[in-house]
């Protein structure tokens, strides 16, 4: 473990590295996205046909 | 040949929308847990333990994101002509579903390699943008991305937006080849290929491992976003099915 973190500390996190960081949270963003839109919507249309289905 | 008639079989119930609306439901917390082991131990590989590069520094790990959604734009994009020729030719439901959910994954990918190669452009080209064949050839395939959503969106009646989106893809897959060969057919600032089956790769075993590693990982995460949105492209489409009445009664 200790081998881990030393061999992360000596990652040089000049500037450069702010370029690799920024394109990874752009990366999480579209995997957020890319997940949360179809489960929201999933979730509504369950919610509005199950509505619907208990008024019938 | 049991095994054989085993995946067809297995094959042919996945064409019946029920049945994959209850095994995605089933299967997709698993596939999701694994995805996410298996693509934070390839990107943790990537940025954190793969060897600095002696001429560009750690600018490079950029590599380990920029890759692989190049490859899954290109890769998509030929699924997405062949599940387009399959909907045209067979008329399968299924094959449509697959078409419009794969369409915003592969905008995704493609935005990410592009933006990506943006981002890597400025430390090591001294520019974002270069009207580069290969930059502006992942351009088009974008903005043909773009094109099948906005079909989807512009079409009230499903089954025409499948077939106009699947005309779509089968036109535009042509934009794959140009991709792939732009840095061999022009003169270009983009690097040659990373990936090849001919050749053996240029990089050491401690970069191309954790490559491989995040191309392979980024396959899965497509595999399942693709269910995801496939699960909510049933659920939209069937709403008022008898079966979904009761899977939905069922919760």
């Amino acid at each position: 473990m200790s081998d881990l973190i030393s061999h992360i500390s000596r990652i040089n996190m000049d500037d450069n590295y702010s370029y690799v960081i920024a394109v990874f949270i752009i990366f999480c963003f579209l995997i957020l996205i890319n997940v949360l839109i179809p489960y929201l919507k999933l979730k509504k249309v369950i919610k509005n046909n199950k509505q619907g289905y208990l008024e019938d | 040949m049991t095994s054989f008639s085993a995946i067809k079989k297995w094959l042919i119930s996945m064409g019946s929308t029920p049945f994959l609306y209850k095994w995605i439901s089933r299967f997709l917390p698993i596939l999701m847990t694994i995805c996410f082991i298996f693509l934070s131990i390839s990107l943790f590989w990537g940025l954190l333990l793969a060897p600095t590069d002696y001429k560009q520094g750690d600018v490079y790990r950029i590599i380990f994101m920029h890759v692989p959604s190049s490859i899954l734009s290109q890769s998509i994009f030929i699924f997405m002509s062949i599940v387009g020729g399959i909907c045209l030719i067979w008329r399968a439901k299924v094959a449509g579903m697959l078409l419009r959910c794969s369409a915003p994954i592969g905008a995704s990918f493609t935005f990410l390699a592009l933006v990506s190669g943006a981002i890597w452009g400025k430390p090591t080209w001294g520019t974002w943008w270069v009207w580069d064949a290969r930059l502006t050839s992942t351009l088009i395939l974008f903005f043909i991305y773009i094109a099948i959503i906005g079909i989807y969106s512009s079409v009230d009646e499903k089954q025409k937006g499948d077939r106009s989106a699947a005309l779509l893809s089968l036109v535009g897959v042509v934009m794959i080849p140009i991709i792939k060969k732009s840095v061999d057919w022009w003169q270009t600032l983009h690097q040659p290929s990373t990936f090849s089956f001919t050749k053996s790769p240029s990089m050491p075993p401690d970069m191309y491992l954790p490559l491989l590693a995040c191309v392979l990982s980024f396959y899965f995460l497509f595999v399942v976003l693709l269910l995801l949105r496939l699960r909510t492209e049933i659920a939209l489409r069937e709403d008022r099915k008898n079966w979904f009445k009761r899977e939905v009664l069922k919760k």
